[in-house]
């Protein structure tokens, strides 16, 4: 469903990575991993189309856009968790039922928080507002950056959860991570130096 | 055609082109300059109003022509780094800006020393003034955003934005401004028109106009020749070129 | 358009938890035509002749400040790269938050001018044109202060450039509504300055949105 060629991606003249080529089939897990510094959240970016200056090419092969977990993970903070999830939806032109998300808000731990504004929550209960859409969404593809930061053991145990139902139902997740996975998730891996 | 406008667009190419031409053209101007400035101050006929002090107009109108032509050149170039990423374009515009608010704020000064003898004092709100005062702080608009791009490692395409929409709107300016203050006298010098000076007047007026011209363009050339050495100086040509190992 | 609807919606929703967001550059405006009336003296005819352009500069004044707030926090939370991103159109997404931007800055501004404008001894007559003069040339201002705002989402000190990068462009709006204003005071016919203003707003209308939604892109990509 994606494949990527020759890609290299510079930063001011300076090539982030040369030549990476790999690809992704239904269901494949990948983790990108590297050093800091080494480019991984800059191939997320250009894999989504938010960062230009690169050489080489991928195409995707995807019934609907890939759902997307930046850096800066997308949470306006005077809306609440469900007002945010709910964003994520419209952006993205799907209809989402109550239930859904309150069951997605119950996933992520957050019910109790559902109705309070996102100002008031932690950087990590953020995170997993923004984790929310993942638990209901029927997008194909997820394009997670670095999941795993700012969450604790549960909040770590939840992704893993997600990772494998997800895997399952043949959805294909890119995720950026410089640390190893604990569990035994069938993860492929792609260096970048 | 398109060859020859992307071998122009490589920062090596127009380096290794453009060595003598901040020496020659400045040499240039310089002749230029002077022979108008003798002939406009020392031997033009004078106004049959204004008497010695039309002279300032041999520094004064060029200067206003080419600091508008400066922010046509920086616009356009703005335009061909968003369509076709030509980092050179950038570059150009950027080397551009400073001499453009320089000739802005050249035109501000002189017409202020012009009109403490004609209109009895050093400041009017007249139009040209103002569009010109209006110019000069798209210019330092321009210069301002550029620095806090560079600050954090941005590129110029918002500059090149800016001055595409100060391009669109100059000419509004200069006419809702026109509307208000209709003091000043009317253009003294155009293309299209047979000019009303006598040739006396006007012919040492176009040598002044193309010596600032060549002035901008020898400045420009060195300030671009100076940002691409600084923006390539890891590549082995400028290391080369600066003898360097 | 659904797009375009529910991204106003957000907006409103937005202001409404952060009421301080539009209304403290209403109090800014108010502080401002305050100090110019301190510094004016409390002359009757003397600040009724400058009351209408005092208040129609502080009101521009203020709306930059909130356009900068509005673009940036977009930029700063990560929602503006979820909007890149989404296969929405960037225009849609610049026009709707510039009009959300509009009503929430202008409208309450125009209700708040009667008071003002009494403050300053205007005539019923004269407050009715402030209000038209406001309701024309303020769209023009927003579209303009909404380019500024997305050209410089994330610089360092982005407040002050916004300033510097967009009132030169307010120097024709400004030209014509003060037209307006005199005009109505003498009693001559409005209308052009009516129509110079509406063309106004719709070059701005046509250009300002690309532009804002070109420099949006820019930003999310950097």
């Amino acid at each position: 469903m994606l494949r990527v060629k020759d890609l290299t991606c510079f930063r001011r003249d300076r090539a982030l990575f040369e030549a990476v080529s790999f690809s992704l089939n239904t269901g494949d897990i990948l983790q990108v991993c590297g050093s800091n510094g080494s480019g991984k959240t800059t191939l997320m970016r250009t894999l989504v189309g938010l960062y230009k200056n690169y050489t080489g090419c991928f195409d995707w092969d995807l019934p609907n856009p890939p759902l997307y977990l930046g850096h800066r993970p997308g949470i306006n903070e005077n809306l609440t968790p469900l007002e945010n999830i709910k964003w994520v939806f419209e952006l993205n032109n799907q209809h989402i039922e109550t239930a859904d998300m309150d069951e997605a808000i119950r996933q992520v731990g957050l019910a109790e928080n559902a109705y309070t504004c996102c100002s008031d929550l932690s950087f990590g209960q953020k995170k997993r507002v923004a984790l929310a859409p993942f638990c209901v969404g029927k997008n194909s593809l997820w394009i997670m950056d670095e999941p795993f930061s700012g969450i604790d053991g549960i909040g770590v145990t939840l992704i893993e959860k997600l990772f494998r139902k997800r895997s399952l139902w043949g959805g294909s997740i890119i995720f950026s991570s410089h640390q190893a996975i604990p569990s035994g998730l069938a993860v492929k891996k792609l260096e970048l130096r | 055609m398109l060859g020859w406008f992307h071998r122009l667009g490589s920062p090596k190419m127009f380096f290794g082109m453009s060595q003598s031409w901040p020496k020659t053209f400045g040499l240039l101007s310089f002749l230029l300059l002077v022979l108008g400035t003798v002939w406009g101050l020392l031997f033009a006929p004078l106004d049959y109003q204004q008497g010695h002090s039309v002279r300032i107009m041999y520094v004064h109108v060029p200067a206003a022509a080419v600091a508008q032509s400066c922010y046509l050149f920086m616009a356009i170039s703005g335009a061909v780094f968003l369509i076709w990423n030509i980092k050179l374009a950038d570059w150009a515009a950027k080397s551009m800006a400073p001499i453009g608010a320089s000739l802005a704020f050249l035109v501000l000064i002189t017409g202020a020393i012009w009109g403490k003898p004609t209109w009895g004092t050093w400041w009017v709100w007249d139009a040209r003034l103002t569009s010109t005062l209006v110019l000069l702080l798209l210019y330092l608009g321009i210069i301002a955003l550029r620095n806090a791009l560079e600050e954090k490692g941005n590129d110029g395409r918002p500059c090149a934005i800016l001055a595409l929409v100060g391009l669109v709107n100059l000419p509004i300016i200069k006419y809702s401004v026109d509307w208000w203050f209709t003091l000043h006298q009317p253009a003294s010098f155009t293309l299209t028109e047979k000019p009303k000076m006598p040739p006396e007047m006007w012919i040492p007026l176009l040598i002044m106009a193309a010596g600032y011209y060549l002035f901008v363009f020898s400045v420009w050339t060195s300030r671009i020749r100076n940002e691409i050495v600084s923006r390539e100086r890891k590549t082995a040509w400028a290391r080369a070129w600066a003898g360097s190992p | 358009m659904t797009f375009f609807f529910r991204t106003i919606a957000r907006e409103f929703l937005n202001y409404r938890r952060k009421p301080g967001l539009f209304l403290n550059p209403l109090i800014f405006c108010g502080l401002v035509v305050f100090l110019f009336v301190v510094g004016l003296g409390p002359d009757e005819a003397k600040l009724n002749q400058v009351a209408s352009i005092f208040i129609l500069v502080a009101s521009l004044l203020s709306v930059l400040m909130s356009a900068e707030s509005a673009f940036d926090q977009d930029y700063e939370e990560g929602s503006l790269e979820l909007v890149v991103v989404s296969s929405n159109s960037l225009l849609m997404y610049s026009l709707a938050k510039s009009l959300a931007h509009w009503i929430v800055t202008f409208l309450p501004l125009i209700l708040l001018v009667p008071f003002i404008g009494i403050g300053l001894f205007l005539d019923v007559g004269q407050i009715w044109v402030l209000c038209l003069g406001i309701l024309l040339v303020s769209p023009t201002i927003t579209l303009l202060a909404s380019v500024g705002a997305s050209m410089t989402i994330g610089l360092p000190r982005n407040g002050v450039l916004v300033g510097i990068l967009v009132l030169p462009f307010y120097v024709p709006p400004l030209i014509f509504v003060t037209g307006l204003f005199e005009a109505a005071l003498l009693k001559q016919n409005v209308l052009p300055y009516v129509y110079w203003l509406l063309a106004l707003f719709f070059l701005a209308l046509a250009l300002a949105p690309s532009a804002t939604s070109a420099c949006l892109r820019i930003a999310a990509e950097d």
